[in-house]
Order: C-alpha cells, then sequence, then structure tokens
C-alpha cells in the first residue's frame, strides 16, 4: 500500500512535466521540418535531418529582431518610470510628515484597486486626448500605475533603514533631494531588483494593452500576432520562431535561479 | 527647526506632483470618465451626445453581455485545478532533496513563454491530425481517422471553452506554485523539524504544519485567481478571437465599445466589472487581516 502511494505521489509530478513538455517538443520538432515535410509527416515522427531552414526565414528580415528591441525599450522605460515615481512617492510618506499624508496614503491604496485591464474604455480617451497613445512611454506609464503597490514594497525597504543616516546627512547639509538620491535610492536596489524581474515577465508576456496601445512598434507579442491570421499559418516558420524566442527565456530563468539559489530556493533541506 | 519643516513641504510637494497627477490622469479621471460616459449615448467619436438616463444600465444583463460573464465560470474552475496542482507540486519539490532546481526550472517553464506564443503552440498542438490527436490515438483513447471527422478541439463550439481553460491551467499553474512554494520556504523551519521528529508522513506535515502557516499567501493566491479568471482576454483573443462562444468579460468590453461605438453600454459593463473586481479585493483584505490577527 505504501509503495503504491509512493509512487502515485512520483507519478503525478512525472505527469505533470509530461504535460509541460509535450506540446514544446511537438514545437522543436515541427522548427526543424520543412514545410513540405511538416505536413506530410505525423507530429510525433522526428525530422529526417537537422534542417535550419525554418530557421533562417524566421530570422529573414527584420521583424523578429525589431520587436526584440521594441519590447527590451518598452521593460527598460518601465523600470525606470516605475521606480522613479513609486520611490519618491515611498520616500515622502515613510520619512515626512505632512497636513494631508493620511489622505494621499489612502488614495494611493483606494487607487491600487482599481483594475486597469478592465478600464479601457476610457482610458483609451485619455490616452488619445493626452498624446500617450501609441507611444513607448504612455504604455510605460500605464504599466506603472497598474503596478502602483511598489510603492508598498519600496515602503517596507525604506522603513528598515534608520533615519539616523538621513539625520546625520541632513547635518552635514545635505538637501533631500541629494539624501533621496545617494541614500535612499541606493539603498532600494534589491526592491528594485525585484520589480525588475517582475516586469521583465509581465511585459515580455502582456498582449492586450501592447495591442491597444502600441500600434506602430510592434513588440515581441504584437508581432506573434500576425501570424495568427489564417492566411500566414506557416507552421514551420512560426515553430522555429517560438523556439528562438523560448531559448534566451530559459537561459535567463537559469541564470536567476543560480544567483538566487540561497535566497530562493534552498531552504528546504530541512527534512 | 522651523527651516527643515519649510524645506520638508516644498520637497513633499514637489515630490508628489507627478506621481499623483499620472494617477488622476488614468486612473481616477477614467473612472470619472466611465462614471459619466454610463449616462449617455456617446459614440465614442462624434462631439455631440445625449444623457440617457438609466438606460444602459437597464440593459447590463441582457443574453448579449450574459454570455461572456458565464464563460468567466469555466476559468474559475480551471483556477480551483490551478490552486490544486500548484499546491501538489509546491508540496512535492519542497520535500524533494535532489534535483530541486532542475524540477523548479520545468514546472516554471510555460510561464517563460511569451502569451500570443502560448496560442500558438497549442494551435499547433491541438489541430486536426496534430500531436495531441495522435497521442490519443496511440493511447486508443480516440480513434483519428481524417480531420473532418476529428474533435475540433478550438473549432468546436461545446468544447473550445474546455479547452481553452486546461491551456490556462497549463499557463498560470507554475505562478501558483512559485507563490505557494515561496511561502512554504518562510514557514519556521523547528515547527517542520518538529513534526519530522514526531514521525508525521509528509502529507501529514502540508496539510497541519505547511498550509494553515499560509493562510496570508493562499487567500492572496485565491483572489488574485479569482481576478485573473474575470479578466481573461489574451488567450481566447489569440485562439479563436473570441468565435464560437469564446468572447469573455472583457473582449466584449471592447466590442461594446470600439466596434458597436456604444461608449454608455461600455461603460457600464466596465463599472459592473470593475466592482466584481474591488470587492475581491476588499474581501482580500478583510478576510487577510483577520486571519493575521489570529496568528
Amino acid at each position: 500500500m505504501r509503495i503504491i502511494k509512493k509512487s502515485i505521489y512520483h507519478l503525478l509530478t512525472i505527469l505533470w512535466l509530461i504535460i509541460i513538455l509535450i506540446p514544446l517538443i511537438t514545437i522543436v520538432i515541427g522548427s526543424f521540418k520543412p514545410a513540405s515535410e511538416f505536413y506530410s509527416t505525423a507530429a510525433y515522427e522526428l525530422p529526417k535531418s537537422l534542417n535550419f531552414e525554418n530557421y533562417y526565414s524566421a530570422l529573414n528580415g527584420s521583424g523578429l529582431i525589431n520587436s526584440l528591441i521594441a519590447t527590451t525599450i518598452l521593460i527598460i522605460l518601465s523600470i525606470v518610470v516605475t521606480t522613479v515615481l513609486s520611490s519618491l512617492v515611498a520616500f515622502v510618506l515613510e520619512r515626512f510628515d505632512f497636513k494631508f499624508k493620511k489622505v494621499i496614503t489612502g488614495l494611493f491604496i483606494v487607487v491600487s484597486f482599481f483594475p486597469m485591464a478592465v478600464m479601457q474604455v476610457s482610458v483609451f480617451r485619455v490616452m488619445n486626448i493626452t498624446h500617450l497613445f501609441n507611444t513607448y512611454f504612455g504604455l510605460a506609464l500605464i504599466y506603472s500605475v497598474s503596478d502602483i503597490v511598489v510603492i508598498y514594497l519600496f515602503r517596507d525597504y525604506i522603513r528598515k533603514m534608520s533615519t539616523s543616516i538621513d539625520n546625520s546627512a541632513r547635518i552635514a547639509g545635505a538637501s533631500y533631494w541629494q539624501i533621496y538620491l545617494h541614500i535612499i535610492l541606493p539603498s532600494l536596489k534589491p526592491a528594485i531588483m525585484i520589480v525588475s524581474m517582475y516586469k521583465v515577465i509581465t511585459i515580455y508576456n502582456d498582449f492586450y494593452m501592447q495591442s491597444l496601445y502600441l500600434i506602430s512598434h510592434k513588440t515581441v507579442s504584437t508581432y506573434l500576432y500576425q501570424f495568427t491570421s489564417p492566411y500566414k499559418m506557416l507552421w514551420p516558420e512560426i515553430s522555429a520562431t517560438i523556439v528562438i524566442l523560448i531559448i534566451p527565456a530559459i537561459i535567463m530563468l537559469i541564470l536567476i535561479q543560480s544567483k538566487n539559489k540561497k535566497i530562493l530556493f534552498e531552504r528546504g533541506k530541512n527534512d | 527647526m522651523k527651516n527643515n519643516q519649510k524645506e520638508q513641504i516644498r520637497i513633499t510637494k514637489l515630490f508628489l506632483f507627478l506621481p499623483l497627477l499620472v494617477v488622476f490622469l488614468l486612473l481616477i479621471i477614467p473612472v470619472l470618465l466611465m462614471v459619466f460616459y454610463s449616462f449617455t449615448n456617446w459614440d465614442g467619436y462624434s462631439p455631440s451626445y445625449e444623457f440617457v438616463g438609466l438606460l444602459n444600465y437597464h440593459e447590463l444583463f441582457t443574453p448579449d453581455n450574459m454570455e461572456p460573464l458565464k464563460v468567466i465560470i469555466y476559468y474559475l474552475i480551471g483556477g480551483i485545478i490551478q490552486l490544486i496542482i500548484g499546491t501538489y507540486l509546491a508540496v512535492y519539490v519542497f520535500f524533494k532533496k535532489k534535483h530541486k532546481a532542475l524540477y523548479i526550472i520545468l514546472i516554471l517553464l510555460p510561464v517563460l513563454i511569451n502569451t500570443v506564443a502560448v496560442g500558438l503552440i497549442f494551435r499547433q498542438f491541438l489541430m486536426p491530425g496534430g500531436m495531441f490527436d495522435m497521442i490519443l490515438d496511440k493511447l486508443h483513447l480516440i480513434n483519428y481517422t481524417d480531420a473532418e471527422s476529428s474533435i475540433k478541439w478550438i473549432g468546436n463550439s461545446s468544447i473550445v471553452n474546455y479547452t481553452l481553460a486546461a491551456i490556462t491551467i497549463w499557463r498560470f499553474t507554475p505562478f501558483t506554485f512559485i507563490l505557494i512554494y515561496g511561502a512554504f520556504l518562510s514557514v519556521d523551519e523547528n515547527l517542520i523539524k518538529a513534526a519530522i521528529q514526531m514521525g508525521a508522513s509528509k502529507y501529514q506535515i502540508a496539510v497541519n504544519v505547511l498550509l494553515p502557516n499560509i493562510k496570508v499567501t493562499l487567500i492572496i493566491v485565491i483572489t488574485t485567481l479569482m481576478i485573473g479568471a474575470i479578466s481573461t482576454v489574451e488567450l481566447p483573443m489569440v485562439m479563436t478571437g473570441g468565435e464560437l462562444g469564446t468572447q469573455t468579460i472583457v473582449m466584449r468590453i471592447n466590442e461594446v465599445a470600439f466596434s458597436m461605438r456604444d461608449f454608455g453600454q461600455a461603460s457600464v459593463i466596465s463599472l459592473f466589472v470593475c466592482l466584481l473586481i474591488v470587492l475581491i479585493i476588499a474581501l482580500r483584505y478583510i478576510i487577510g487581516g483577520k486571519v493575521d490577527e489570529n496568528n
């Protein structure tokens, strides 16, 4: 009985890993088959030869590379905008006392409840009026506002820092602006790292906002979306494109994993 | 000191100006605009519009809006399954001694793949005569003969919503897994050691030690899954474009606003969905707060 239980325990996990991997393996197999072979052989049949033709045509033209560049710009800009806006608020709310502090604190809590994704009817209008529509900066602002909770993460980090450093800097003649720039911001580094990782994953994966607000620059998502039109279903080439896009993601994960081993994944050795 | 006070007020104004401006522009004004639109028949285009009173609100629960709302149920069920699988995997990896890192990387794999790419991968995987049909055929679960008579996993309106929910499970279980696994790591080590010394099994430790200690995380995960289900939009957009009864409520909002040019009606639906989500978040805070106190 124990053995049966134990093997079910392992089998379920293995089953899940198989479920995860099979669609991906299908894509990899497909990416090495030339179109004629792709449509005439079964999906599970291995390609007859290691044919990189699809990869050449996927990388042919500037579409894929440009979309990667566009997504990178969007991610970097979003990280900067979010960091600046959220850290300014976090610094003031954590270190100063002022008249409407409670009101403003409450305001930021209330607006963090608003689900941006369902408000496009009117956000779209505002973006149009302010000419933020179809700009990287506009979309970066939208991402920042929808991740307004970052303020709380930053506040937690600032709270843990002793105010005595601020005070002595103040006595030494530093302005608050300098304190923010040289003491607060550097101390937020770990928090900014977390935010950056989060932004990379969410923005790389986002399709909806990008399809609405960034029309003239094709990001990875909107570039791939062009392939979904039924007239352009070139499966071998699509497969190769997707494989090309998955590889850097896997490398990134392995890097993060090995770097954060001690922080993230290694505790639990207690058994 | 007086001078200091003044300086602080000046800096406060300076630092808060931009963030507040952005929040007003992109969150508060849009909400107010939505409320305003909801009483009009504006088409989102022409300079003139009329106030129509509560007409748009009366039309909220018409069948055309109810169908997309019902589609959410598929994704909610998908969310429950994600929670079960995610918890299971978190427990499994937590007790795993060897190759922990490899398991984590494999489990997280689907998160790293772009949403549109996921859509394309599954369109290829599930196409008639594709890999999935072939596997089922080899396992003698179906008998695949030709594309015409095959089960169209994406092309059949009575199946497609299940298919989409299943793909969401594939796609988002890693998120659930990593949140729960991360919370497990923060559980006091001594508790687990004590349980092991008392001869508790893995199952007993999971149910009696790990899970009760991560209640707050579980509440966050559950409410996040609910909100995710309600605001599903990307996968059906990529897989079916909202055809075959796969339109979700967010897609419906866009259709009403940007294709049917009825901003009043679209605003009412938006406000309704916003309200739903705000209620769920409020619930998260209330229950989360109570759990926190009890601990």
